[in-house]
């Protein structure tokens, strides 16, 4: 019964944490072409990220604050408003990920902050921290 | 086993910690400088940490960088701490991080810095005040300097700056010096060194605004120097007023001077200034004399 109960529990996990990664927006940012979302972080700014995916890897990452945006244009992939949360792991990953260009990496650390996650300045703390 | 390959067997550890700690450190930075995305209340906790922990000089100063970008009173502290209480290459960095910053308190804090520090600080202070395009502080330490090498080190930065303003308000309050001659030159205020010029009363000072003239150059200046050199009354002044034309390029006044001149030797002085500045004006002195009418 304990055993059952347990299997349970695994399955039961293995199904959230499945329905939260497929629901995640950011998961299709690795199809090449201008990928947007916007992101309303701590601080209550909104803030519009625009990412260029070529060959599958990040190649351009810009930010810019609600109020300056553009419109999005047709060609790019519009995520729209996305958790900060999602957006500071989103960008964690490309600051972790060896084989993208050091100045993407670079900007993918603006990018992180931006988001304006505690998480985000931990993670900056703990770069910060390194011996 | 050879001693080169025992030698390279010891040294890669060496070299694969220092490519490590240089990469670490290119991450550091970058991470410093996407703080300054962010309010200051969150990035100045952990850039303050940077600055108190053992880190590079490198990553220190690229946080003091950062603290010059945040908008907040708190980080202006710390810059002025800095400043005032380091005593390693920190303490330089960050009096050149006020001065970028240009926030106007801390910049008016940098003169007790410049009064209590010692030459390397001074020249930081003045760098400061130079990247913030504060003329007047620069004014200020000018006019108070008790000692000629920091009134010079001040006038060069005016000069400079082009502060023509304050340069010529020094020369009210503490007279015309050497070096505040070569900062009219520099910042091209020909209409201070044209009067200068013409004041014969300390003969030395008036040689050196005629060359200095030479530097800022123009037609106007050209035809100044000229006229000097035809109205000299001393050989001094002549010879000033030549060099000035030297400096400038002037060479068509030389040869008007040459052609104009009767004396044999001040017309082979001149012809000797037109070799020494290569000018094709020689080829119609060479005509000229081949033709018979010199």
């Amino acid at each position: 019964m304990r055993l059952a109960k347990l299997l349970m529990l695994v399955l039961l996990a293995g199904t959230l944490s499945w329905s939260e990664s497929s629901a995640a927006e950011l998961d299709g940012v690795s199809a090449d072409g201008w990928h947007s979302w916007h992101v309303d972080n701590a601080e209550g700014d909104q803030v519009q990220f625009y990412v260029l995916i070529e060959n599958g890897k990040p190649e351009k990452i810009r930010s810019l604050s609600w109020n300056c945006r553009k419109p999005t244009r047709d060609k790019i992939n519009d995520h729209g408003e996305v958790s900060a949360s999602e957006s500071y792991a989103w960008f964690r990953g490309v600051v972790e990920d060896s084989t993208v260009e050091e100045r993407v990496r670079d900007a993918a650390l603006f990018g992180l902050v931006e988001s304006g996650t505690d998480d985000a300045f931990d993670y900056i703390d703990q770069i910060l921290s390194k011996r | 086993m050879n001693t080169r390959l025992l030698l390279i067997l010891l040294l890669l550890p060496i070299v694969a910690f220092a490519q490590e700690s240089n990469d670490s450190d290119n991450l550091k930075i970058a991470a410093l400088e996407a703080l300054m995305s962010a309010p200051p209340e969150k990035a100045m906790p952990l850039v303050d940490k940077v600055l108190a922990g053992n880190h590079s000089t490198e990553v220190k100063e690229r946080a003091l960088f950062v603290l010059s970008q945040i908008d907040s009173s708190e980080a202006q502290a710390t810059l002025l701490r800095f400043a005032r209480e380091d005593t390693s290459e920190l303490q330089l960095e960050a009096i050149r991080m006020i001065g970028i910053g240009g926030d106007k308190d801390a910049l008016a804090s940098l003169g007790d810095v410049y009064r209590s520090g010692d030459a390397d600080v001074r020249d930081a202070v003045l760098e400061a005040y130079l990247i913030a395009d504060d003329a007047t502080a620069i004014y200020e330490i000018a006019v108070n300097a008790d000692n000629e090498e920091d009134f010079s080190n001040a006038v060069d930065m005016l000069g400079a700056m082009g502060a023509g303003n304050e340069l010529r308000e020094l020369r009210g309050q503490a007279g015309v010096s050497e070096s505040l001659i070569d900062a009219y030159a520099i910042s091209g205020d020909a209409s201070t060194l044209r009067e200068l010029a013409m004041d014969g009363s300390d003969p030395e000072l008036q040689t050196k605004a005629i060359e200095a003239l030479g530097i800022v150059g123009g037609d106007q200046v050209d035809s100044t120097l000229v006229e000097i050199y035809r109205d000299a009354n001393s050989d001094e002044v002549r010879e000033a007023a030549l060099t000035g034309m030297l400096i400038s390029g002037h060479d068509s006044g030389v040869l008007e001077l040459y052609q104009s001149a009767s004396d044999p030797a001040e017309k082979r002085q001149l012809l000797e200034y037109l070799v020494m500045m290569d000018s094709d004006a020689i080829y119609d002195v060479i005509d000229q004399a081949l033709a018979g009418d010199q």
